[in-house]
């Protein structure tokens, strides 16, 4: 299996530059998700390894070969389209067969390959209809399955559950990262929704206007965002990101008094807490430990938790805890966060800094 | 309205009818008015003798249609009429297709070939004659230019009986392929580009996604054009007119040509009639044909 990998990639489009040299590599074998917000330039960097455009600048390497000046048909490759690119007016035999056909694939093989995928994602009894008779699952099997019939090494796909409910998004991701794992595809998967990256992706690829802003393996965006960007875009219910301001001995969270949060100072910089980081306890039942006090503004119930959204001095922190909490907004609370569980980033350039109050995890 | 309209009894199914009546009735009045009554007419007359000043017109039954039988003059019409459509309707929607495909594509300078794929179009069909005309004057002509350059010697085109309907095939072809063009351009424009793309990543054959893609999804439009081009080549005779006024010796003349002949030039109106019936026979019996072959492969939607 051949891995993938993009060198200073770059394409612009009437003048406006979308891609600003992406450097991607994907190791064989694995399955890798291009994350980032809608127009950021995910389907675009796609498409350029696909070879459906050509970069302006820089090399897309499959494999060791460069592959940058061959049409799409000599990267030996599979892809899904968002819209799953079905032909309407051929039954979904003859559309998982067509590149098959194409390619002058002799008539048993095809048999072969068609039997097993139809086997792998239960379309036997779909095989006669045409894509306008099947419901949004059915036709992106037959998408899934015109890519797997392919054989082909490498597979692309650009949003393909992002047009179904929820449930079935469930079940599908679950089918396609089986599959990879089966299958031992390279598999590079695009989609904006970041719970879909962190539950499929050995490596995500967190991209931002037309940039890649980190990548790494799912735990390591979570655990370490190195970026103000990163920290608000990774995690179910993002992270709080709060301005300091310098006070006596460190650096506090704007509009609060008592002890210190952050070693050193604080202006200029953001203190970033998960939700789930954050322990709130109405006033009463503080245990006396160091922490803030804050205000209880909304509550939001969510069944397996409750997300409690406190003012602090000027700024608004969301805490998480489990179950059903029932309190007025109004309610006095005290907050309070381990000290590892504070990320740090530079207000200017966005960039995460190193946490004083701790030797750094990284460096260490 | 919804409940007048919508009622379920005996009561409210007869005012929903009625009511549906009432909205056709303006259509059919009109459709009535200049189309049914007019052909009924002509099916009527087609049966009398040509009244002549003081002889009116008298009963003559079918003697009409069997002078038609006997007149080499219609089968010579008719069969011009055919070899004329036969050649004209496939070569104008290949025209068609191929100048859609060629502006379809992102290719420098489209817009200004597409703008003169359609100028025939617009061009009334008696100064596209008269174009044509001098196109095929013998020696000084267009046609007979470039043929000279090959060698070729110059002829009598619109005078020849073996070329004249070729050079009116060839004038209402020029005529009609930009018009379906814009049809043929529209349906590539909503074929959506993931198809291509999809087939692209494929393979690299370019007709094999042409035949198995591009033409069945274009086939509506190639219904609807066909039926379209059919029934011009039957209608549309301003270039004969202006061109050659059927001949030499009926080389060229078609059948609607001979109908405005029989009724204006020699005024028997009653053979006008029984020859315009058979035209209209034939016009209604190709599209009926048409629409059922080419429906039943139609595969999409
Ligand atoms: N064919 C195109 N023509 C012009 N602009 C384009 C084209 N394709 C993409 N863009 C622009 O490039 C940017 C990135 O688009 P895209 O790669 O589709 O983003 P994403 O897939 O991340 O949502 C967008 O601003 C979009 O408008
Ligand atoms: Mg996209």
């Amino acid at each position: 299996m051949p891995g993938v990998r993009v060198e200073g990639l770059r394409r612009s489009w009437g003048g406006v530059a979308v891609l600003h040299g992406i450097d991607v590599a994907v190791a064989p074998g694995t399955l890798a998700v291009l994350l980032g917000p809608s127009g950021c330039g995910k389907s675009t960097l796609l498409r350029l390894i696909a070879g459906l455009d050509a970069p302006d600048a820089g090399r897309v390497l499959i494999g060791d070969t460069d592959v940058t000046a061959r049409p799409p048909s000599g990267r030996d490759l599979a892809m899904v389209f968002q819209n799953y690119a079905l032909f309407p007016h051929l039954d979904v035999r003859e559309n998982i067969l067509f590149g098959l056909k194409m390619r002058r694939i002799p008539a048993a093989e095809r048999a072969r390959r068609l039997a097993r995928a139809a086997e792998t994602l239960g379309l036997g009894p779909l095989l006669g209809r045409k894509p306008a008779q099947l419901s949004g699952g059915q036709q992106q099997r037959v998408a899934l399955g015109r890519a797997l019939v392919s054989e082909a090494p490498l597979c692309l796909m650009d949003e393909p559950l992002s047009n179904l409910d929820a449930q079935l998004r469930q079940d599908m991701r679950r089918e396609i990262r089986d599959l990879q794992r089966r299958l031992g595809l390279t598999l590079l998967y695009v989609t904006h929704d970041q719970t879909e990256a962190m539950s499929m992706a050995d490596q995500v690829i967190l991209m931002r206007a037309g940039a890649v802003e980190q990548a790494g393996v799912p735990e390591a965006l979570y655990a370490r965002p190195e970026t103000v960007f990163a920290a608000r875009f990774i995690g179910t219910s993002p992270m709080n990101l709060v301005a300091l301001e310098d006070c006596d001995g460190g650096g506090a969270i704007a509009g609060t008094s008592g002890a210190p949060p952050v070693q050193g100072g604080g202006a200029g910089r953001i203190l970033g807490l998960r939700p789930e980081d954050v322990a709130a306890v109405p006033e009463g039942q503080a245990g006396g430990g160091p922490g803030l006090a804050a205000t209880l503004v909304s509550c939001e119930y969510h069944g397996a938790d409750s997300l409690l959204t406190c003012r602090v001095g000027a700024e608004r922190v969301t805490a998480r805890r489990p179950g059903l909490m029932r309190l007025q907004p109004g309610t006095p609370l005290h907050l309070s966060w381990p000290a590892e569980a504070m990320h740090l980033f530079e207000a200017g350039t966005g960039r995460r800094c190193p946490n004083p109050s701790l030797p750094d995890r990284r460096a260490a | 309205m919804t409940a007048a309209l919508g009622g379920a009894g005996p009561r409210g199914a007869g005012a929903q009818a009625l009511m549906a009546w009432l909205l056709l009735l303006p259509a059919a009045v009109l459709l009535a008015a200049f189309t049914y009554v007019p052909a009924l007419g002509s099916a009527l007359a087609s049966l009398y003798s040509t009244p002549h000043g003081a002889r009116p017109a008298r009963f003559v039954g079918l003697d009409n249609y069997a002078a038609m039988a006997a007149d080499p003059v219609f089968w010579r019409a008719l069969q011009n009429s055919v070899v004329y459509a036969a050649g004209t309707v496939p070569l104008a929607i290949g025209l068609a297709l191929a100048m859609a495909l060629l502006v379809n594509g992102s290719a420098p300078g489209r817009g200004l070939l597409r703008t003169a794929f359609f100028l025939p179009t617009v061009l009334p069909m008696i100064a596209v004659a008269n174009i044509w005309l001098f196109f095929f004057t013998q020696d000084y002509g267009l046609v007979d230019q470039l043929l000279g350059l090959a060698g070729v010697p110059p002829r009598n085109w619109l005078g020849g009986p073996h070329t004249v309907l070729g050079c009116m095939m060839a004038v209402a072809v020029w005529k009609e392929a930009g018009f379906f063009m814009i049809f043929y351009l529209a349906a590539l424009q909503t074929i959506p580009p993931n198809l291509r793309e999809a087939a692209a990543i494929d393979g690299d054959r370019r007709f094999y996604v042409f035949r198995r893609v591009t033409l069945p999804l274009l086939m509506p439009t190639t219904v609807f054009v066909a039926v379209n081009a059919l029934i011009n080549a039957f209608r549309l005779v301003d270039h004969v007119i202006v061109m050659t006024n059927g001949g030499p010796d009926n080389a060229s003349n078609l059948l609607l040509y001979y109908v405005y002949e029989v009724a204006f030039k020699f005024w028997d109106t009653s053979y006008a009639a029984a020859l315009t019936l058979v035209l209209l026979v034939i016009l209604a019996t190709l599209a009926f044909t048409q629409f059922a072959v080419l429906d039943r492969r139609t595969h999409c939607r």
